[in-house]
């Protein structure tokens, strides 16, 4: 739970120490480190909308918790709507840490008419990521894996998407495979709220986060359990 | 008046591998029921067909009068489980865990009556995670009970336990009884089923091989009570010539008898001393579960299987 709140914090403090001074490619407006808030607020909401519900709920259910709440009276919907809302609450905590560090520690804000791109990357992204993370918890079947399992799914493709160094440069049918996925589609989307020169063009990082949102929901309904896997 | 739960040819398998066929049985208000049964032999299932977590493939279970996988909140306030094996969230204590689960029913039992019932005064703001295994079996208890249940199920309630927490247990589960609660706990104890059942199950293969009382079962396993008592030597060679199950060493006649009353008349027609004699030293002993059990499925219910 801390570190939920501490990884994105000490992410954005490494990353902006390392190169907040780089040059952003052919940009001469802006520094990198303008990109590199954008990119690592996309990765707290990664980190605690999916990471960090998939593995509480795949636990959870691994060691029978789950199971036990099913034998009270208990609405199961109530139960897990509890827990997506104490979700959304770490999760829009971490987020305002993050945005609040990019002020405070590199004097980098969000642009004054970015606020429309940042609720609409907050609000499509965390119920996006949440889906996912609801729906990968299915898919776990011990809690020793969890973690290790959850972080697998996403680390890679947050490094290919730019999460941590937004000067990354992937060869083009990467950069195209990556552009399906809804980490860059949510990079894209928190980026153009900080950069100046955004033209507002939003439909299709818009569109992955809808789709990727549709179809984890539509799993995790069908795949939630609350008993654990028979060994 | 109806069965407060009732199970109707029920069977279940997980693919090919059947685990319930055509069990049946029910138990009434206010019992402690019994299944008893090697690993394996569907105990775990039976339980979870009855708490909802699994449809039988065929047959019927009412719990309450309810469908328990239909009837959704309505049964659970009523019926309180104590599974397998389930974990607690980590971070709250023990009494905040009461409380929580107190919270959950509309008419719940008063909180330090629950905790006197499972002897947990003394632990009230320990972390869950710093529980013992003792413990956090009498927490499982304490969460089963909460709302004040009429039914409590119980999965292996003491397996793991050293003697001692075994007998607090024991008193736990006699304590919910006097409450009125009907009980319904599987073990694979033999004395655990002797010491508390009103009635046990012996489920074998995923059937109830026999069902009754301890010295109900004695019978369907054709099994005698034993005896012993001491007459005059020569009386008791005669007399034990007269029961097959009998034997005679000097003046002891011990043995295992089907007809108690046949051997009372045959002490009447002594003489007054041999008989008195015969009474002063009698003693008669009740077959043990666990020849009784042996006799019906002819094996120690601990034998290797799986667990299911």
């Amino acid at each position: 739970m801390i570190f939920t709140f501490l990884l994105p914090l000490m992410v954005l403090a490494l990353v902006g120490m390392m190169n907040s001074g780089d040059d952003l490619g052919d940009r001469t407006d802006i520094k990198a480190i303008v990109f590199v808030v954008p990119g690592v607020l996309a990765f707290a909401v990664v980190v605690a909308a999916y990471a960090h519900l998939a593995t509480r709920i795949a636990v959870l259910r691994a060691e029978g918790v789950l199971k036990r709440i099913r034998t009270t009276p208990m609405d199961p919907r109530t139960y897990l709507f509890a827990h997506l809302v104490s979700n959304l609450i770490t999760t829009m905590l971490a987020c305002a840490s993050t945005v609040l560090l990019g002020v405070v520690a590199f004097d980098v804000s969000p642009q004054a008419d970015g606020a429309a791109a940042l609720t609409l990357g907050l609000v499509l992204g965390i119920m996006c990521f949440a889906s996912l993370g609801l729906a990968l918890s299915s898919v776990i079947s011990h809690a020793d894996t969890a973690a290790p399992i959850t972080h697998a799914t996403y680390l890679p493709l947050a490094l290919v998407s730019g999460v941590f160094d937004p000067t990354i440069d992937i060869p083009g049918w990467l950069e195209m495979l990556v552009s399906l996925f809804p980490v860059r589609a949510l990079v894209e989307i928190l980026t153009s709220a900080y950069d100046p020169m955004a033209d507002g063009t939003l439909l299709g990082p818009s569109l992955v986060l809808t789709l990727w949102g549709i179809a984890a929901i539509a799993i995790a309904l069908r795949t939630f359990k609350w008993v654990p896997t028979r060994k | 008046m109806t069965p407060v739960v009732e199970v109707d040819r029920v069977s279940k398998s997980f693919g090919a591998q059947p685990v319930l066929q055509e069990l049946s049985f029910s138990i009434e208000r206010g019992e402690i029921f019994c299944l008893l049964g090697p690993n394996g032999a569907g105990k775990t299932t039976t339980l979870e067909i009855l708490e909802g977590f699994l449809a039988p493939d065929a047959g019927a279970v009412g719990v309450l009068g309810h469908d328990p996988i239909t009837s959704g909140g309505t049964l659970r306030r009523r019926v309180g489980v104590v599974l397998q094996e389930s974990g607690f969230p980590k971070y709250l204590r023990v009494g905040e865990m009461i409380e929580t689960w107190r919270s959950y029913y509309l008419d719940p039992l008063p909180y330090d009556e629950i905790l006197d019932l499972v002897g947990l005064r003394n632990d009230e703001t320990k972390l869950v995670r710093k529980l013992s295994g003792g413990q956090r079996r009498r927490l499982d208890f304490a969460l089963a009970v909460a709302g004040d249940p009429e039914v409590i199920f119980l999965d292996e309630p003491t397996t793991g336990f050293d003697p001692e927490a075994r007998a607090r247990c024991w008193e736990t589960i006699v304590g919910l009884r006097d409450l009125g609660k009907t009980v319904l706990l599987t073990t694979h104890y033999l004395d655990e089923a002797e010491h508390l059942a009103d009635r046990v199950a012996v489920l074998r293969d995923g059937a109830a091989g026999a069902i009754g009382s301890s010295q109900e079962l004695a019978q369907l396993a054709g099994l005698g009570v034993t005896v012993s008592f001491r007459i005059p030597s020569d009386e008791a060679r005669v007399l034990a010539s007269g029961f097959p199950g009998l034997e005679a060493s000097h003046e002891l006649v011990e043995g295992e008898i089907d007809d108690i009353g046949a051997l009372v008349r045959r002490i009447e027609a002594l003489d007054e001393r041999a008989a008195q004699r015969a009474y002063a030293s009698l003693r008669i002993q009740p077959p043990s579960l666990e020849k009784t059990y042996l006799a019906l499925v002819g094996e120690p219910p601990s034998a290797a299987g799986t667990e299911s």
